[in-house]
């Protein structure tokens, strides 16, 4: 969506102040939702902000990088999943086996991505997709472990193991909703940051033409593997918290329709903004249970109107989708045919595969 | 020795129907560059409509057969007119994303009209019983390997006997010659769509009273589809040939012996030969490698 170009049609200060406002109403709403709502629009919250997490995540591969990742949810998953058995096998408290999650989802995409990115567009996506179901198929086989298709059950956890110091109380609905939303704000801020320095900025480049940042210097692979590790990071991050939000770890969480799921979210909220993805993720889970309010025949069938949308969003906005995933887009400032592109791609699109 | 030659059989019966799939989405994205994600809930489609059919007609097999073929077909033509030609010209990651999308619609609508709970499709009454020669196989499954080849025969006719089969390999291999010299390209498009569709829904109906009818039917299978035309080559209509019948035997040998693991290698096989050979084992060429 040219999230940068329309931000600079803004005053300066517009998306800062926007930023901040959003920060207050996201730190006012539990007493918003004691106020004026039932209490389950506080977990529903959390949720969002999980899933906004992990989308955002998926933002920096997709939105800013320009590649398709069909096995996402491999990270999130395995970041739920260690976190889970650490605590249960090891009797881990929460925050160390949080880190230790995120970290085998990063281990895991260094793996994944040091394979999957020598190839590019389906074959990439078919490549990731995979990676994602062999943890899949794992998780289901390793039944004394994992518990198979049935999860495993978890109990409340301490956040650190040391009492009376920050001991949290995480089964209070407020408190773990902070919790969250730290951990959400902290990695926005820090990879809205990110995206903006050079880091991003080559990125974003990468996506733009690949051969350009490349004839400049740019070690692109490199680039890549770091953006897709990055990705893997935060989606282990997000799934980790998925353990003290439901307490329950199931093969669901690394099944491969939440793979489908969070390009919905990203492209849904607009991709390359990274806030664009959280707010996409809310539609999804406010959708969710929105339809799961309608009567019964009804209530399970909230990815009818996502397909629909998410189908009319490929077909009718492609300019959220071109240029981000194949340099389509047309050029504003190109001279040469290796500005536009053109000179680079020939190879990319043979008349078949 | 019968155990094994019963497995073998096992192990066709699977590989054969998935070839209808798998040739299927081969031929669509040899044609179209299209990797059609709706192609499992098509197939999960055509078992319903076949379902639908068999009660109508009390009961007439050949009738659930050819209706979901067609009708299947039909909805995969209206799929290829309404949505999929809009994005004509584009990398092939957006009509992925696309029949993506479409794909949550579709089984939506299916668990909408018929259910979650698993429906059942009787073996026709000719069919009952088994085979008793040296070994005991059931005579539905003999069936179901006859028709399929009876069927992949059929098409690998169509496409290499037939003007239709001229030109929609010559769509495949060049689509704008095709239109210069006179062809409508965009109706061949339609056309292979259909053909991919309604193959799709008529191993649904094929495989339905062996499994039974499921809205995710068709999740599972297509997974397996997308194995065999990545081994076999994404357009190949021989490797998706060779790849199902080599996939459907590892399957039914794998289940014996552990079944998950059989999965496991399953998928160490496609992320081999998409490193080594992205395009896949019979299609010439190294395909698209960074």
């Amino acid at each position: 969506m040219g999230g940068a170009d329309e931000r600079r049609a803004l005053p300066g200060w517009a998306p800062h102040a926007l930023l901040g406002l959003l920060g207050l109403l996201l730190v006012a709403l539990p007493a918003l939702v004691d106020a004026f709502l039932p209490s389950f629009y506080l977990p529903l919250a959390t949720e969002m902000l999980i899933f906004g997490l992990f989308a955002l995540g998926y933002d920096i591969i997709m939105g800013y990088t320009g590649m398709v990742s069909f096995g996402h949810a491999a990270f999130f998953g395995l970041g739920a999943y260690i976190t889970g058995l650490t605590m249960v096998r090891l009797g881990l408290p929460l925050l160390p086996a949080m880190l230790l999650g995120a970290l085998g989802a990063t281990g895991a995409a260094a793996v994944i991505g040091f394979f999957s990115l020598r190839l590019r567009s389906v074959y990439f996506a078919l490549l990731t997709f995979a990676f994602s179901q062999i943890f899949y198929q794992l998780v289901i086989t390793l039944t004394d472990l994992t518990g198979g298709y049935d999860g495993r059950a978890l109990s409340v956890p301490m956040l650190w193991g040391i009492p009376d110091v920050l001991a949290l109380n995480l089964r209070d609905r407020a408190t773990l909703y902070y919790f969250v939303l730290a951990v959400v704000a902290l990695t926005f801020l820090a990879m809205r940051r990110a995206m903006a320095a050079p880091f991003g900025q080559v990125l974003v480049a990468i996506r733009e033409n690949e051969l350009r940042a490349a004839t400049l210097g740019y070690p692109v692979a490199r680039y890549k593997q770091v953006a897709f590790v990055l990705s893997g990071l935060i989606g282990g991050l997000a799934g980790s918290l998925m353990v003290p939000y439901q307490r329950f770890i199931s093969p669901d969480l690394l099944y491969w329709e939440l793979s489908g799921l969070v390009i919905v979210m990203v492209l849904l909220g607009g991709m390359g903004t990274l806030w664009g993805p959280v707010l996409g993720a809310a539609l999804v889970v406010f959708l969710r249970d929105a339809f799961s309010g309608l009567p019964q025949p009804y209530g399970k069938h909230y990815l009818l109107p996502v397909g629909l949308i998410f189908a009319l969003l490929v077909i009718f906005a492609p300019h959220g989708l071109a240029g981000l995933l194949h340099r389509r887009r047309p050029p504003r400032r190109a001279s040469g045919p290796l500005e536009r592109g053109e000179l680079a791609m020939p190879a990319a699109d043979p008349p078949r595969g | 020795m019968e155990a094994i030659a019963v497995q073998a059989l096992q192990g066709l019966t699977f590989g054969t129907t998935l070839f209808l799939v798998a040739a299927g989405l081969s031929i669509i994205w040899g044609l179209m560059n299209i990797l059609n994600f709706t192609h499992g809930t098509l197939y999960a489609l055509g078992a319903y409509l076949g379902l639908v059919v068999f009660g109508l007609t009390g009961g007439n097999f050949w009738a659930a057969l050819l209706a979901a073929f067609v009708s299947v077909a039909g909805v995969g033509a209206a799929l290829e007119i309404v949505a999929l030609r809009r994005l004509f010209g584009r990398d092939p990651l957006y009509y992925f994303l696309l029949t993506f999308g479409l794909t949550f619609v579709l089984t939506e609508i299916l668990r909408l009209i018929w259910g979650d709970d698993f429906l059942g499709l009787p073996v026709p009454a000719a069919l009952e019983g088994s085979l008793h020669v040296g070994i005991i196989f059931p005579l539905y499954r003999l069936f179901v390997i006859g028709v399929s080849g009876a069927v992949a025969l059929g098409v690998w006719l169509l496409l290499t006997r037939t003007n239709f089969g001229l030109l929609l390999r010559a769509g495949t291999q060049n689509p704008e010659m095709v239109s210069v010299l006179g062809t409508n390209i965009q109706t061949i498009y339609t056309l292979g769509f259909a053909l991919g569709s309604g193959l799709a829904g008529l191993a649904g109906v094929l495989v339905a009273p062996l499994t039974g009818l499921s809205p995710q039917m068709g999740v599972d299978l297509l997974l397996q589809a997308f194995i065999v035309v990545i081994i076999g080559g994404l357009g190949s209509f021989r490797g998706a040939a060779v790849a199902s019948l080599l996939v459907g035997e590892i399957y039914a040998f794998g289940i014996r012996i552990a079944p998950s693991f059989s999965m496991l290698l399953i998928y160490a096989a496609m992320i081999l030969v998409l490193l080594i050979k992205p395009s896949g084992l019979f299609v010439e060429g190294a395909g698209r490698e960074a």
